[in-house]
């Protein structure tokens, strides 16, 4: 089993398990257990914690088909636990929702024997050289993709955190360009770099100037109409390489 | 479609769910549960669901006078008056180490009957909108990525008739995943639609509010006026409830919010849902000192985007039909968390396997 798949392995099955097993603590413990911060509780950091640590003990695994098992059969003793928990509490409703952790248990039982390690194929040899060329990554689009991360996480930090309305409203304004003009246009890179380049570039410059709080609103649609315009092009060119390309 | 599109789509559509699976995954299987949060709720709090129910329960006034003879340092941030699913008053403030808690009262009496048992749904609830951190506008973007990912999805995988019927159970796990992968997406191809809409919608509306306003294209909130020390004379709270009532006579005003508490400018606000529109809710802020009106939301003079606004929360949740909607919410709801374990699967298998972009996604089409 590759690390790819077992870090994706222990992150997914991590955070099902994990949730299921607050879920048994919450019911064992009952109000001794707060879950929530503004509470006292350390919920979160349970969460996590158990999150992290079956995630890394199914990710030490390294066979794929004992891994799945694992998770599906750990998953069905988790939901029967629940289950058997629930109706010790014999609370309000704990008939309907003991069978119905019951019920979602079930399948999980025959979905585990369909992970047989000969089902799963082997790696070909050479799927590592394919690898080993695809690792050639382009420095402009590693450059853009760093620049976007980086307007990502100040807008989004400006939309968050600040109380100065202007400055969060400006942050979001920003936030909005860089998730849906940025984003797609940085996509589109991979593509068609020149094209997409000088459309993330207006983007961002467009960003800047709805930064300035004198920023006045004709200017600042001006701005946008300008990178939308470059980003329009950029997809022209990669529309037009494509069409060349069928040629 | 040409292959050079369907190769690019398809690479869109991989990488799309690569980067972003896991977070879909746990927003997904938390929002499944989430739908029965009411339940849980319920469930979780035995003591509180015990409680006698009945139809006429005592007034707000009288809940707020056994809160401060339980505790006198006890401030309230809001109270929920009992409904279908919860028999007692549900509160929600700060003791005295300043921790918020939550209470619960009994309706007939108003007498504090103790702390909830369990916040379980308030935590799951948290995992599936804030991510336990973060404002919910990461959720709202990961429903846009969700709705890129459905249409990718559907143009790239264009016999969608087949693949209605098509489950080899018996043949290899790759072929088997991938089948099941379509399978899934094309069962619930609408109801993913409705979920990612919606979910985008309910999670960036106050970004693109904020920005709006920014940019001058929404009216500007007014600022609450400056601190003007304690407060001499309060209005009765049962009186302001049935004043805001008389105001609002389609809405069920059963939650009560205090803003500034034991300040001059003390304001208490009565909110609820309509009794006549699916999804409408009002609200009326009076000014606890002189009893004047402040703001007023009236789902009558609610223009369409506030309707449409408001048939969001509904539809995203499903809690307008009954148990079997919500059932019926979790299974399809469970099945964008199982595209996300299948797709990343699949993804893998083809890395490991070497067949690269360009194979699957002619086999996709």
């Amino acid at each position: 089993m590759s690390a790819l798949e077992r870090s994706m392995l222990g992150l997914y099955g991590g955070a099902w398990l994990a949730l299921l097993a607050v879920c048994a603590l919450c019911l064992w413990c009952g109000r001794t257990l707060p879950l929530l911060p503004g509470s006292g509780g350390h919920g979160v950091s349970l969460y996590l914690g158990l999150w992290l640590t079956i995630g890394l003990s199914l990710a030490a695994m390294t066979r794929s088909d004992r891994a799945w098992r694992a998770v599906l059969f750990a998953s069905a003793a988790s939901l029967f636990i629940n289950a058997a928990l629930v109706m010790l509490s014999n609370g309000v409703l704990a008939w309907p929702l003991a069978l119905s952790l019951v019920l979602l248990a079930l399948p999980c039982l025959p979905l585990a024997h369909l992970f047989d390690a000969g089902r799963i194929r082997k790696p070909r040899r050479s799927a590592q050289r394919r690898v080993g060329r695809r690792r050639k990554r382009r420095v402009d689009l590693q450059l853009a993709w760093s620049a976007w991360v980086v307007a990502l996480l100040s807008s989004f930090y400006g939309a968050w955190k600040p109380a100065n309305a202007d400055v969060r409203g400006a942050a979001m304004a920003t936030l909005l360009l860089v998730l849906f003009l940025a984003l797609p246009a940085v996509c589109a890179g991979a593509w068609r770099q020149r094209g997409a380049a000088i459309g993330v570039g207006l983007v961002f410059g467009a960003a800047a100037a709805l930064y300035q709080p004198s920023m006045q609103l004709a200017l600042s649609l001006a701005s946008l109409a300008v990178a939308a315009t470059a980003f329009a092009l950029s997809l022209e060119r990669i529309t037009g390489r494509a069409s060349q390309a069928q040629c | 479609m040409r292959q050079a599109t369907t190769k690019a789509l398809y690479s869109l559509h991989a990488w799309c769910g690569i980067v972003t699976g896991v977070l879909l995954f746990v927003i997904c299987f938390s929002g499944a549960v989430v739908v029965f949060k009411h339940e849980i709720d319920l469930w979780a709090n035995p003591m509180a669901a015990a409680a006698p129910r009945v139809d006429q329960p005592v007034g707000f006034a009288t809940v707020m006078a056994a809160l401060h003879a339980h505790d006198p340092d006890f401030a309230v941030e809001s109270i929920a008056a009992p409904d279908a699913q919860m028999p007692a008053y549900m509160v929600f403030g700060k003791n005295s180490s300043g921790q918020r808690v939550k209470l619960s009262a009994r309706a007939d009496t108003g007498v504090v009957l103790g702390p909830g048992d369990s916040e379980l749904g308030q935590f799951i609830r948290s995992l599936h909108v804030f991510l336990f951190f973060g404002p919910r506008w990461i959720v709202g973007f990961m429903g846009v990525v969700m709705l890129a990912l459905i249409v990718t999805g559907v143009l790239i995988h264009q016999k969608m008739l087949n693949e209605l019927f098509t489950q080899r159970w018996k043949s290899s796990l790759r072929l088997m995943l991938s089948d099941a992968h379509k399978l899934i997406g094309v069962w619930g191809l609408l109801f993913h639609l409705l979920i990612a809409f919606t979910g985008a919608w309910l999670g960036l509306a106050p970004v693109f509010v904020g920005a709006a306003r920014h940019l001058g294209l929404a009216p500007v909130v007014a600022q609450p006026p400056p601190e003007a020390g304690p407060i001499t004379a309060m209005h009765d709270l049962d009186a302001l409830h049935a004043q805001a009532q008389a105001a609002l006579p389609e809405i069920d005003l059963r939650r009560v919010t205090f803003k500034h508490w034991g300040q001059q400018q003390a304001l208490v606000t009565f909110s609820g849902p309509s009794r006549v529109q699916l999804g409408m809710f009002g609200r009326i802020v009076l000014r606890m000192a002189d009893a004047a009106e402040i703001e007023r939301r009236d789902p009558r003079e609610a223009g369409v985007l506030a309707r449409v606004n408001g048939w969001m929360e509904p539809l995203h949740f499903g809690d307008f039909g009954g148990l079997t909607l919500k059932w019926l919410y979790f299974i399809l709801g469970m099945s964008p968390a199982l595209l996300s374990i299948t797709g990343t699967w699949l993804w893998i298998d083809q890395q490991r396997s070497g067949a690269g972009v360009a194979g699957t996604a002619t086999s996709a089409a």
